[in-house]
């Protein structure tokens, strides 16, 4: 829960010494309260202060990155519900599904459109920002195979790994251990063994679950493994419960900042209609998703 | 922990207008929540897209948006029977483009037999709109509301320049009447709060904030939309409870992206796709922020549109 000025006044040396360029210690309270300030700023703080400010400041959408270097993207920090209230930190982030059920060439195909996607739109640079693999053959060489072409053909992109099982995790994530991936797949039955596997590869863990109740279970259970970067899947398939989802998870971590949901958002849109599935991801973009899962790059997508 | 979902409880509702008359009769309107918020309150009428027709043949559109009505849009009375009856529209927008002096400068006169003729053809509400020419406007405008009394039309728009006739027409025929100002939720409130003080009733009114297109500031619409639906439900000021409006096609079908040929953008894909997905999802975008009325061109893109309404509404 967000502290107020006085809450965190009472944990500041109160010496009013201003380093921190503030007069009085209860005027760079008011302004961390305000977040308009930092705690760095003040030289003196305590260790169990920097603590307790430091969880109660944190923004309620945790910040992560997925991939590294230059196409790196970043995800959460969210603070508000509504963009005219301050402004959306970070836009949501588009990724296309590559099957590991297609040929190799087929999928070094796609892995090199994501390559090129990048057009430049008045001075912004906008393209597919990430690459989903899945599991669909569930066969864990198969998976391992397609991992290694989109590292070779894609690299530098960052990466969702998709796949419930946990050999087939084990065998492609190897290629991407460097590179900060996401592992999605831990639901109820195999989350220890992916929370350790995601810990091991500094990976975020996409968790998913059957609504909103089991995922707060399915968040808990995986940060009391261990695990800190975590994304969000509600189960939510249908634009109407995308919709509920999404407003009900973004409400819970900035009005109530309720920890076992702030985390960014991911959700998967794939469908047959290529027009209909970018209707509903304008929806997921609009409401709150952080990443979200095409199944197609028809060029005016971006 | 356990999770308690965090609902909202509004104070205020959206003003159900209905428009036109017997079987084609049409509600927009009407919720007391966010758009598509079926979670914590009702939607009793789901929102509304009229297909645009114009009263001279729509040589100003792209190619690619007057193909599918080619065979009937030099005649706006077979273009709005083409509307009713292939497209199964539920309301047709009549755009008096043709009256604009920079254009066919057609006379008040002229416009007011458009108007009829294509009443009498067909069920569904008609929207009827001017040029955008604010002087011209207000002429036409009286015209074809006199020439429409009695069916319940919606009649636009009147602006800051020339309410005062236009609401006044509106309100002696009986119909509904949009009221647009330029992106800014304040004027938007003065407006309907300046057309209320004639004495037109705000539960005719139908807000038009302005549109924009994907890419062309569309968050702008999207923000002043977003805070006249919040103030109207959270705060229930009546002033911003109208229905709003998003005149969709006119503004998507006018920018780059949706005319500029693949030979010239190979990067930017197939031109006719292109342009029907910059439609679809301006319109999508406005109807998530808030519109209840939308004005579209390209039939694949209303289709779209309805197909994922009715996922939003039914699930
Ligand atoms: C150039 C300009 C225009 C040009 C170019 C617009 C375009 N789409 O290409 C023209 C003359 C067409 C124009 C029209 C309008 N404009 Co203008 N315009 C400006 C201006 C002077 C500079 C913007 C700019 O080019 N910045 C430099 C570029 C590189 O930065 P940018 O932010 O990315 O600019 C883009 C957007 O700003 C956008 N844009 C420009 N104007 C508008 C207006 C609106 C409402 C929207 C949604 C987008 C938009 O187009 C620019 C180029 O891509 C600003 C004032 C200012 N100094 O910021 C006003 C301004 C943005 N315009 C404004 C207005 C009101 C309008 C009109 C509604 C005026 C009218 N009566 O019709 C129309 C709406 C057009 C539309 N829907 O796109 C207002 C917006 C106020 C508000 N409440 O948000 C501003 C802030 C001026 C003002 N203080 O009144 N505009
Ligand atoms: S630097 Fe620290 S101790 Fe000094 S005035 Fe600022 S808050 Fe107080």
């Amino acid at each position: 829960m967000a502290l107020s000025g006085v809450e965190i006044f009472k944990l500041l040396p109160k010496t009013n010494c201003k380093k921190c360029g503030h007069p009085t210690c209860l005027a760079f309270a008011m302004k961390l309260a305000q977040r308009q300030a930092t705690l760095d700023s003040c030289p003196d703080v305590s260790e169990e202060a920097k603590k307790v400010l430091g969880e109660a400041s944190a923004p309620p959408v945790r910040p992560m990155t997925v991939g590294t270097g230059d196409k790196a993207v970043k995800m959460g920090e969210e603070t508000v519900l509504f963009r005219h209230d301050k402004k959306f930190v970070n836009p949501c982030a588009l990724a296309v599904e590559i099957k590991d059920s297609l040929s190799a060439e087929e999928i070094a195909n796609i892995a090199a459109q994501v390559v090129d996607s990048e057009i430049d739109r008045v001075g912004q640079k906008l393209r597919i920002d990430a690459i989903a693999l899945t599991n669909d053959s569930n066969d864990p060489g198969k998976f391992e195979a397609a991992a290694k072409t989109v590292a070779e053909k894609a690299p530098g992109v960052p990466v969702i790994l998709s796949t419930e099982n946990l050999e087939a995790a084990e065998a492609a994530i190897r290629f991407f251990a460097d590179k900060s991936p996401v592992l999605y797949g831990a639901n109820q039955s195999n989350a220890e063994a992916m929370a350790n596997l995601a810990k091991k590869n500094k990976a975020i863990l996409g968790i998913s679950a059957n609504g909103l109740d089991e995922l707060t279970e399915l968040s808990e259970k995986v940060k009391s493994l261990g695990v800190e970067d975590i994304l969000l899947d509600s189960g939510a398939r249908k634009a109407k419960d995308i919709i509920e989802h999404n407003t009900l998870l973004r409400r819970a971590a900035t009005k109530k900042n309720f920890k076992p949901l702030g985390y960014p958002i991911i959700n998967f849109m794939q469908r047959d209609d290529s027009l209909h599935e970018a209707l509903i991801a304008s929806i997921g973009i609009a409401k709150y998703a952080s990443v979200i899962v095409l199944s197609s790059i028809e060029k005016w997508k971006n | 922990m356990a999770f308690t979902p965090t609902k909202e409880t509004y104070s205020g509702q959206v003003y159900p207008v209905t428009i036109g008359i017997g079987d084609g009769e049409v509600t927009l309107g009407g919720e007391n929540v966010l758009p598509f918020h079926s979670f914590e309150g009702v939607l009793p009428n789901r929102p509304v897209i009229a297909f645009e027709i114009q009263d001279v043949p729509p040589a100003d559109w792209p190619e690619n948006v007057r193909r599918p009505f080619e065979a009937v849009s030099n005649d706006p009375v077979k273009w709005a029977k083409y509307c009713q009856d292939e497209l199964k529209a539920k309301t047709i927008a009549l755009r008096l483009v043709g009256t604009h002096p920079d254009r066919e400068n057609r006379t008040p006169e002229e416009a007011s037999k458009t108007v009829s003729d294509v009443l009498s053809a067909v069920n569904v509400p008609l929207i009827i709109l001017g040029s955008n020419h604010s002087e011209k406007d207000s002429p036409v405008l009286v015209a074809a509301s006199e020439a429409a009394k009695g069916k319940n039309c919606v009649i636009g728009k009147a602006q800051e320049s020339n309410y005062k006739t236009i609401a006044a027409a509106a309100m002696a025929n009986n119909h509904k009447l949009i009221a647009m100002s330029e992106l800014d939720i304040n004027l938007s409130k003065q407006l309907n709060i300046l057309i209320n003080q004639m004495g037109f009733e705000k539960e005719r009114i139908i807000t038009d904030p302005m549109c924009s297109a994907l890419g062309y500031g569309l968050e702008y619409t999207y923000s002043v939309m977003e805070r006249i639906r919040l103030a109207a439900l959270t705060q229930n000021d009546t002033t911003m409870q109208p229905p709003m409006l998003g005149d969709v096609g006119m503004y998507v079908w006018k920018v780059k992206e949706t005319q500029a040929p693949e030979s010239d953008l190979p990067q930017w894909g197939a031109a006719e796709e292109r342009g029907i997905a910059w439609e679809a999802v301006t319109a999508m975008s406005l109807l998530i922020a808030g519109a209840e009325l939308l004005v579209m061109r390209h039939p694949k893109a209303v289709e779209a549109v309805e197909n994922t309404i009715e996922e939003l509404m039914q699930g």
